[in-house]
């Protein structure tokens, strides 16, 4: 995009100009790829605490007495195994199972739900929820504008989070929801995330922004900015999926490893026959992580080859700061494929060698459980 | 860092240093500012014989893929091997240990539409474009 009246803003965009963040156009959003360097801020994050605006991304509050039923027909998950005060992972489907997004809900009660969508999804997403919702007593509203999100992740964000609120934070488990106030900013918090680490994603009206990032900023040398490219490669190591990279609507959850998301629940919901039927038929497509053997980077839409033959793409690749090595995912055509397994990505006109390994590349370091809870 | 006197510049910013025999090619302190973080630098093959403009190499940082073009015809003779180890050399000294490679030009005529110091510092003055 370059026509900049088209941008969107974040409440803190002016901030991350002012305090020297490096702006680009994300998917149509002027937000900072980088405060320092990706590499810099990767490794702050592993090691203490990334701050990130993620106030891009859209929230959408489904209220009214049959919410559960509505988000049962909707998503891929069993709203029965979520409980007021959690959040889980799960993702909005087509009738032939291909992925329109992939979202967080929040149980805040069984008629009150929040969906945290992608930014770039967001039209989509509501436009999507209203076309099935006549069928059922709800009220879907887009509080996406008046609501901005912050993000701290790293092993130090519980003790930098308790000393900005009244009590410690170390109360609230995985997944879990509360709302309190972060200094003194109403707000509602999950102790989620999208790096492979511990943290928390705070949301809270939009008015507040800039205050509450310099207020993370006082905690100069614990809390450090991290922009979208550092998010990427964090993302990356953990091998969370990019909606646009890793799912769109031509690839279904379980073809991206996420059949876990996908619950064999009683209820009707969109895509459920196509779903559960590759769940027992498990598809030949998959998406595969792996690892170069020879020194080169791979990059998204670069063809993946087993011997001499294409076989598929790689979605998503980079240099892994804290592996210290390249690491991809991509869809492979080809049955069984294991750990060790060697394939070879073809770069510039050239194969280099790389080898199947184990999702994730790195594992939650939270404790207790990841996302598959 | 201010460019070096004695260096000519491409508008894609490499820069040549053709006060001796091989010229020695790299990029600007600026073009590694822009990129940070290099991670992989793809070096051209002694012996080869390129064009003016011909891709040569490829530096790659996290996030970036960019062509380092020849900024004269001529034939590559040394390659920067220690940027296979160590492609942050770039970051780290643009103009000196992260030089990627040497070229035994075929004449000197076409240095003569390079950009001199104070034209690339003008092309550049306005940071990132």
């Amino acid at each position: 995009m370059t026509d900049n009246q088209t941008l969107l803003y974040t409440p803190l965009a002016k901030l991350h100009e002012k305090l020297g963040a490096r702006m680009v156009d994300f998917s149509g959003w002027y937000m900072p790829v980088q405060y320092t360097s990706v590499i810099d801020e990767h490794v702050h994050t592993r090691q203490k605490a990334g701050l990130f605006d993620i106030s891009h991304m859209g929230e959408i509050e489904i209220t009214g007495h049959q919410s559960f039923q509505f988000l049962q027909y909707m998503l891929t998950v069993d709203l029965h195994r979520l409980s007021p005060d959690r959040c889980m992972y799960s993702l909005l489907c087509n009738p032939g199972g291909g992925t329109i997004d992939d979202c967080f809900l929040y149980c805040f009660s069984s008629h009150k739900y929040w969906l945290v969508v992608n930014a770039a999804n967001i039209d989509k997403d509501v436009i999507w929820l209203r076309k099935h919702a006549a069928m059922f007593q709800v009220s879907i509203r887009n509080i996406s504008v008046e609501t901005a999100k912050i993000d701290i992740q790293g092993p130090l964000s519980e003790k930098v989070l308790s000393s900005m609120m009244t009590f410690p934070v170390s109360i609230v488990e995985r997944f879990n929801v509360v709302e309190a106030r972060v200094a003194n900013i109403p707000a509602i918090i999950s102790r989620t995330g999208y790096t492979g680490e511990d943290g928390f994603e705070i949301y809270f009206s939009a008015n507040h922004a800039e205050k509450l990032w310099l207020a993370f900023l006082e905690f100069k040398d614990i809390v450090k900015p991290v922009g979208l490219g550092a998010r990427d490669t964090l993302r990356l190591e953990a091998c969370y999926s990019l909606y646009g990279h890793e799912l769109s609507e031509e690839i279904s959850p379980i073809e991206a490893g996420l059949a876990w998301a996908v619950h064999g629940k009683e209820a009707d919901f969109q895509g459920k026959a196509a779903l559960l039927k590759q769940k027992k038929q498990p598809p030949v497509k998959k998406l595969y992580a792996f690892e170069m053997l020879e020194k080169a980077v791979p990059r998204t839409g670069y063809d993946i080859f087993i011997d001499t033959k294409k076989a598929g793409t790689v979605t998503s690749g980079t240099f892994a700061p804290t592996l210290n090595r390249m690491i991809g995912l991509g869809y492979i055509e080809a049955p069984g494929l294991k750990p060790g397994d060697k394939i070879a990505i073809k770069i510039r006109e050239k194969l280099y060698r790389a080898s199947i390994t184990k999702r994730p590349f790195y594992t939650y370091q939270g404790g207790k459980t990841d996302v598959k809870s | 860092m201010s460019n070096p006197e004695n260096l000519k510049f491409l508008e894609s910013h490499e820069w040549i240093d053709a006060s001796h025999e091989p010229a020695v090619c790299g990029i600007s302190d600026f073009a590694q500012q822009q990129l940070t973080d290099i991670v992989f630098v793809e070096l051209p093959e002694p012996g080869k014989k390129v064009a003016k403009g011909d891709r040569v190499a490829v530096v790659e940082s996290v996030k970036s893929v960019s062509d380092i073009y020849a900024p004269a015809s001529g034939e590559i003779v040394e390659a920067n091997t220690a940027l296979s180890d160590s492609p942050e050399l770039i970051n780290g000294d643009a103009f000196g240990k992260g030089w990627i490679f040497k070229i035994k030009l075929s004449g000197t005529e076409e240095l003569n539409s390079l950009l001199s110091k104070q034209e690339y510092d003008a092309a550049t003055a306005g940071g990132a474009h």
